[in-house]
Formats: structure tokens, sequence, C-alpha cells
């Protein structure tokens, strides 16, 4: 037998997330205290290595920053600022524009009867440490009511700045979209200093679609030498409802985003989408679940990566089919490009299905850019770079061209086409 | 649909398992339960060598520190190890020179199988080692094959005469601490296939081992050692069946392929163990370690499998593509019906420059079985232009049972190609509907669709067995429309 005691590897966070008084917090502790941190032995965690997120003791975020704010959105939307977790008022709009919409800080309105009684039910704390962590002690986030058959006038923008080293932000947000609302949500992060590296962004998202209702997210990583982002994003969409999100990860250092979407009502729909295009030594790992909870609803998926550099891309899309979810359609691909001797691509769709009349598949790629179409551009005298570039440009183009708002997708076009060009 | 539908599902669901009967022959058992004695047992009714004894105890030390896995997606109650016989034989005869002299109950039973030993021998040209419970009762052809400079043989035999191949390859493609059924069977496997093809030489005949598990209470552990020596050719069979019995029996096999420079593996196999009755009482548990390694340049390695039996499947035979420019195939049906657990698939790991891999598993589920599709294409950092494509379809017949699909698809390397694809789907009713409006009634029609949909599997199967195979899918599956 070993004498030698180990030491929690937890020690540097758990005096952060003591004394918290919002909802759940001190089960969540007690989860924190007994579930281990991920090693690559755990299934869910093979190919993302989270140890070191634990080696140095981390700092509260300060919500107090002097910040610049960048340039707004290339469209109308409505901006909410949190520095380091913390909402900033004084920095965002004026959130009471609307009648029938509810935009605020979580922490403020989680008392809330209607947002308690949502609060935590999609976000399991038993058997994820990031959730438990997050639960335990939130930094701050965004709560978004839609009343029912309310139309979100115009998107809203939440903004997320780090501005220091070693941190621990822990964002929690809560949507409900109700019966036959409509909301379109922009999340973008962005980091201030240029050692917010050693920062670790820990982020749980419930989202609520009632009957008919539509929630669309779309989320943009992309801070250059920014914090180590973990991201757990719960979704819950009842009959008839719709639910879309696009996921575009250009730079960070390691990012996680486990995204889980249960459709519980039947003719519910899902659609996820998602690029990363990364190089450095980037580590972006998605982690999908659909789970199709009852008969009649559909789902479609498609993840489309470009691995550069000594960059490390990881997908793993799952869907459940349950018994008696008769008549599900669901479609899953997923699609990377290896450019680099040290580039890495892992991946694994999954289909579980317990029911028969179904039509499910999956699909998934690793390759590099087809050479006949390579050579096709340079015999009509473009130059290998820009042909290159032309087909990067192509292959995410697949995905951009399924959102529908289009000032949307153009930015991100912009922005993708940026980072390939730096590539 | 048809309104028949529901009898001809009842229909299939009743029947019986055509493999179920006891040969009564007298048969000598080791004590029950495992520990060092028995293995020390086995060894010495084996008449083996003190290394060989070394080599499963060292084994069986291992297995004892290892767990037992569950990742697999099958569900089963824990195995007593030591509430089972790890050795049984037939009671030893004075050796045979022909098959007239065998048993003429084993005789029989190998007639009621289909397997006449007679008629291989004549028509089909087939050398066959018959392993039944656990010792290796006779292999035929060997004369001729020994021409050839061939050696085909029980594995008990090739320790005795060609130690230094064993002790060469043994375990080198399957190490015993590779995990834990292998380890098991690594310490008590009792007997087994052995062949050395020499270079340059094309087997003449497909080589073929047929296993049955006959005792009540017996493990059955072989063990298959293949070597292809460079430029070798050669087609392996295997079959297997089981009487049935209310308790569940443990099958725990070992196979090892090598293939040298330029040399080819065909490897089939029609696995019929007894799937247990339709409410899953009994049955064998059929949890085997497959694996072959493309030793040298541009060799090959096919196996293609067709499993319709076993209570439980969990078996993944894979390719370590080594060699430059060497090639692994995996073509799977699997069939699962009533409470039957399928976990198979493969593992494609391509080390070599320019290696080549290809997948296609065809899962059909029915009844209230579980059907999953798990593998591993792995690019090395080295597998420059490596190519992978992996096909995994799933037909479901019946809302009761469930297809699922676990592919890990890693690439180290950016000038390698992975593709893989799967669909989930049931027989649509348009098709059905085309068949029965020509006169063909439902039952007929579901075979034709499922025939054609196994077809670029059971295209890779010798003649013989691809014979024998639709029949077995057919039987397995008459009918079940869901």
């Amino acid at each position: 037998m070993s004498t030698t005691t180990t030491i929690d590897p937890k020690t540097g966070v758990l005096p952060l997330l003591e004394g918290s008084t919002w909802p759940g917090a001190d089960a969540a502790l007690d989860a924190v205290h007994s579930l281990p941190v991920p090693t690559v032995k755990t299934e869910d965690w093979k190919y993302t290595r989270v140890g070191r997120l634990f080696h140095a003791p981390y700092a509260a975020p300060k919500g107090d920053a002097a910040v610049t704010l960048p340039e707004r959105l290339p469209f109308p939307a409505t901006r909410v600022v949190f520095v380091n977790g913390h909402f900033r008022s004084d920095l965002s709009d004026d959130l009471r524009a609307q009648e029938g919409v509810v935009v605020d800080s979580l922490a403020r309105q989680v008392g809330n009867g209607l947002l308690k009684a949502h609060y935590g039910t999609l976000a399991p704390i038993g058997d994820r440490l990031f959730t438990a962590m997050n639960t335990a002690a939130p930094t701050d986030g965004t709560a978004l009511v839609v009343f029912k058959g309310v139309k979100l006038a115009q998107p809203l923008h939440i903004l997320h700045l780090t501005t220091a080293a070693g941190q621990l932000v822990q964002p929690r947000d809560l949507f409900l979209v109700q019966e036959g609302a409509e909301a379109e949500v922009v999340i973008e992060r962005g980091s201030l200093a240029p050692d917010a590296g050693t920062s670790l962004v820990n982020s749980v998202r419930e989202c609520f679609v009632a009957q008919g209702a539509r929630l669309t997210v779309h989320q943009v990583q992309h801070e250059a030498a920014g914090p180590a982002c973990i991201a757990f994003e719960g979704v819950r969409v009842e009959a008839g409802g719709w639910f879309s999100i696009d996921t575009t990860t250009l730079d960070s250092s390691l990012v996680r985003n486990d995204l889980r979407v249960s459709l519980a009502g039947p003719e519910a729909h899902a659609e996820l989408n998602g690029v990363y295009v990364i190089d450095g030594t980037t580590h972006c790992d998605n982690h999908t679940y659909i789970g199709h909870d009852v008969p009649d609803c559909t789902s479609d998926e498609l993840y489309k990566g470009i691995v550069a550099g000594k960059a490390t891309g990881v997908f793993n899309g799952k869907v459940q089919v349950e018994r008696d979810a008769q008549r599900t359609r669901a479609y899953q691909s997923n699609a990377n490009i290896l450019q680099g001797d040290d580039a890495r691509v892992f991946t694994k769709p999954e289909l579980e299905i317990y029911a028969d009349d179904v039509k499910c598949s999956h699909g998934c790629t690793i390759g590099r850019l087809d050479e006949k179409a390579l050579f096709y551009l340079r015999s009509r005298g473009v130059s290998e770079a820009e042909a290159r570039r032309m087909l990067a440009h192509a292959f995410t183009t697949d995905v951009l061209e399924r959102i529908a708002n289009e000032a949307w997708r153009d930015h991100l076009a912009a922005l993708i086409d940026a980072k390939l060009d730096a590539l | 649909m048809a309104p028949d539908t529901d009898d001809i599902l009842r229909e299939v669901t009743s029947k019986e398992y055509a493999y179920g009967f006891v040969t009564d022959i007298e048969s000598e058992k080791a004590a029950k339960g495992l520990n060092e004695d028995i293995v020390r047992f086995i060894s010495r009714k084996k008449e083996e060598p003190e290394w060989m004894l070394e080599w499963r105890l060292e084994a069986f030390r291992t297995w004892q520190r290892m767990e037992e896995p569950h990742w697999a997606h099958v569900h089963y109650p824990k195995i007593d190890y030591q509430n089972a016989y790890y050795y049984s034989a037939p009671k030893k005869k004075p050796t045979l020179n022909s098959l007239d002299e065998a048993d003429p109950e084993l005789v029989k039973t190998f007639e009621k199988l289909g397997i006449s030993l007679e008629e291989q021998k004549r028509l089909a040209g087939v050398a066959v080692d018959v392993v039944f419970d656990s010792v290796s009762v006779k292999t035929t052809f060997q004369a001729a094959l020994k021409e050839k400079g061939i050696i085909f043989c029980s594995f008990s035999e090739a320790v005795r005469e060609h130690p230094e191949l064993v002790k060469k390859y043994l375990g080198t493609v399957v190490p015993r601490t590779d995990n834990y059924f292998a380890a098991l069977n690594s310490a008590v496997f009792s007997d087994g296939s052995f062949c050395y093809i020499p270079p340059g030489v094309r087997c003449p005949m497909e080589l073929s081992t047929y296993f049955r598990i006959n005792e009540a209470m017996t493990g059955q552990f072989e063990r298959t050692l293949l070597i292809a020596d460079e430029g070798a050719y050669v087609s392996y069979l295997e079959g297997c069946t089981a009487p049935i019995r209310d308790e569940h029996q443990l099958h725990a096999a070992v196979v090892e392929l090598v293939a040298l420079k330029d040399a080819e593996i065909k490897y089939s196999t029609v696995q019929n163990w007894y799937p247990g009755d339709k409410d899953g009482k009994g049955g064998i548990y059929n949890f085997v370690t497959k694996r072959g390694l493309c030793l040298g340049d541009r060799s090959k390695i096919s196996w293609t499998q067709v499993e319709t039996g076993s209570a439980i499947t969990w078996k993944y035979p894979s390719c370590v593509l080594k060699g430059d420019h060497s090639t692994g195939e995996f073509y799977s049906v699997a069939v699962t019906n009533n409470r039957q657990q399928a976990d198979t698939g493969t593992k494609m790991t391509h080390i070599g420059k320019g290696t080549k891999s290809t997948i296609v598993s065809k899962g059909i589920s029915a009844g209230l079985s579980n059907n999953s599709y798990r593998g591993l294409v792995k690019i090395g950092k080295g597998a420059k232009g490596a190519r992978n494509f992996s096909q995994c379809d799933s037909l479901l017949l019946g809302d009761r049972c469930g297809a699922h699909t676990f592919p890990y698809i890693e690439s180290e390397n950016p000038t390698a190609m992975v593709e893989h694809e799967a669909t989930t789907s049931k027989i649509g009713e348009d098709q059905i509907f085309y068949l029965n409006q020509r006169g063909i009634g439902t039952e007929k029609a579901v075979s034709l669709i499922v025939n054609g949909y196994c077809k670029d599997v059971l295209n890779q199967l010798p003649m013989e067995f691809a014979v024998e195979a639709q029949k077995l899918l057919a039987v397995s599956l008459e009918g079940s429309v869901g």
C-alpha cells in the first residue's frame, strides 16, 4: 500500500467556491468535493486534458476594472457587458427598452419565482465537476426572459471581457423563451490583457425554449492568448419549438464546449452548427448531445474545422433516440482539414438508437484540401496560397450558409477569412 | 404493412436454435474453479514444456490483478469465474489414423452440424481442425498440407512439435496483458489451431476450424495462432456452435494473425453460438480478442465475420498496420434477436506509410436486442498518406431493439484521409410493398432486402461459407418485420 497522501488538486479553487448564497450552492459544493478532476481515463475527457487548470490557485474575479469597449457589431443589437464575469450596467445599453422582455443580471433576478423554478434544472451537478464548480459560486450572468408571444426587437449582444490573469470567472446564464416567443442572442468573448491566458472561464448556460418558441444563439470565441474556456449549455426544447446555435472558435488556448440539447416535445427541432479554424497550440473540443426524447423531432448538426500548426480539434457528437421516439430524423456531420504535421483531430460521432422508425445518419471525414481542386485553380493562374484560401473559405461556407441572420453571417465570414489569411 | 407481420414475428421469436443438441460423449474434466493448480493441471494434461507453463502462470497472475472491463454497451450479471470448468476433453482414445476410427458419436455430431468431415474432405477440399469443448479432435488433410510445407495442427501439437515458432510469435500480437479476457485465455487456453504458411506458398485449400462447446458449465478458451511468412497466402474459416443450456457459458478466445512481407491472410468467421432462449436464458458469452499484425510491407489482413449467435458478443477483430503499404479490411454482419447483445467492431491502427483500411459493418437488430458498432481508426504520426474508409449501417426490425454506433477516429497526420459514415433506419415499407405487389410474401421480401443489405459483406466470404451465412441470416431473422 502506498503511504503517500494525495493532495486534492482542487485546493486551488475550493476557497473561491465557499460561502455563496446562490440557490443550490451548498449541494454543489459538496459535489465539488466528491467529484474527481477528469483525466484522460475519463471517457468524456479522453482527448482534453484539464489537469493543468488546477495547478495554480485562482483569484476572485474583479468586476470594477476600467475597460475600453470594442467596436459594436455591424448591425443593431442590444449590448450587455460583463467584465470578468461581473455585470456592468454602466457599460451596457438600456435593457428596459422592450415591453415583455427581461434582460438583467442573473444574480439580481435568480430569486424571482419564475427564474428560480427553472434555475439548475438543465445543468445537473452530479457527474460533471465544472458544472458543480459553477453552481457552487457563479460570478454572474444574463437572465433573459421573453414572455409569451413576444419577439425580441433586436438581437441581444452579450459581451464578456477578461481583463486580468489568474482569475476564476464563472458566468451563469438563464434564458427563458416562453410560448410562441422569439429571441436571438450573440455571445462574444474578448480578452483585454495579454496575460489573461492563465485565467479560467467556466460557464454554464441553461436555455428553455417553450412550445412553438424560437431561440437562436450565435457564439464566437476569438481571443488570442485568452483564458481557458470550459462551457456547458443545457437546452430543453418543447413541442414545436426551434433551437439553433452556431459556435465559432478562432482563437483561444483551451476551449471545451459541452452542448446538451433535449428535444422534449413533438416536432421540436434543433440545429447545431460549428466552425473551428485553429492554429498555434489551441485545443478546441466540441461535445454535443442531442436527446430525441419524444417522437417526431428533427435535428441537424454540422461541425467543420481547419486544424493547423500544433492545434488539436476534438469533436464528440452523440445522438440518442429514446424508445418510442418514432419518426425521428437526425443528421450529424463533422468534417476536418488537417494542416501542419503536428496538428491532430479526434472525432467520435455516436448514435444510440432505441426506436425503429427513424432515419439517422452521421458522417465524418478527416483529410486535407482536395489536391485536384488546388490543381484546377492553379492551372487557371491562381497562386497556391490564394487557391488554398479559396478552398478553405468554401469549406467553411457550408456551415455559414445555414445561418439565417445575414448580417451575422457576413460578420462571421469576415472574421473567419481574416483568420484563414493568418494561418 | 402486411397484416401477417405479427404472426411472422411471433414465429421468429419462437424459432429454436437448430444446433442445440448435446452429444453424449464421455469426457474428462478438471475440477471446478480457477487457481494456479488448474493452470498447472491443464498444462500437464497437454504435456507442455516448462516454458509454456511459466507463460501461463505469468498470464494467470496478470489476470488476477486486472479488473473485468465494463465499458462495452452490454449488460450481464456478474460472472463467477470459480463456478466453471476450465478443462473438458473427450475421453482419451487411442490415436486415430483416419476419421473412420473416430468416436461415431462425434462424427454424428459433426454431421448434424452440417460439417461432415468426410464430405468436406471429398468435396470442398477444406482442411478442418475441430475443437470440441477444449481439445482439438481431428485435423484433416494434414498430409496434403505437409507436402507444401504448411503446418496446420492443434495448438498443443504445435507447442510440442514447433516450439521455436510458437515461442517467437505467441503473445506478440495480443500480449497477455492486453485485456482481462485475453489474460484469462492466456492462462487457461486448452487448445486451438496453429498454422504456419512458409514463404511464397499459396495455401491450396481453405483451412478451417470448427469450435463446439458441449459439456455443461464449461468455458471454452481456444487460442489460434496463424503466421503467413513472406509472400504466403491463406484463407481461414472458423465456425462455432454450442448446445442449449440454461446457464451462460463463457467463450474467451484469442486469435493472433501475423502477416510478414507481401503475405495475405483472409480470416472468415461464422459465429453461431447458442444465443439463449427468447427470454434471455442461457447462451454463450462470447468475449473474444482477435487481432492481426501486418508486420511486413505490402501485407494484407482481411477479417470477415457473420455474427448471429451468442447471448453477448464482445469482439473487435483488429489490424495493426505496421508494414508500409499494408492493408487491413473488416467486413461484418452482426445480427441480434430476442435478448441478444452485441458490441462489436474493429480497430485499425495505421503505423506504416501508405497504409489502407476498409471497414464495412452491417448491424441488424430485432426483438429486444441491442447491437452496437464500436470501432477505432487511429492514424499515427508516421502514417503518411494513410487511407481509411468506414461504413457502418444499422437496420432496426421492431421497436423494442436498439442500434448504436460508437466510432473513434483519431488522426495525427495531415496527409491521411479518413472517411466515416453511418446510417440507421428500418426496412422501408415502400420496399416491402414493392415486393409484395409483385407476389413476393413479406417474409421472403424481408429476407431479400436483408440479404441485399448485407451483400457487401457476404460477397467477401468463401463460397461454402456464404451459403451457410445466408441460411443463418434467414433463420435468425425470418420475417421479423417491425
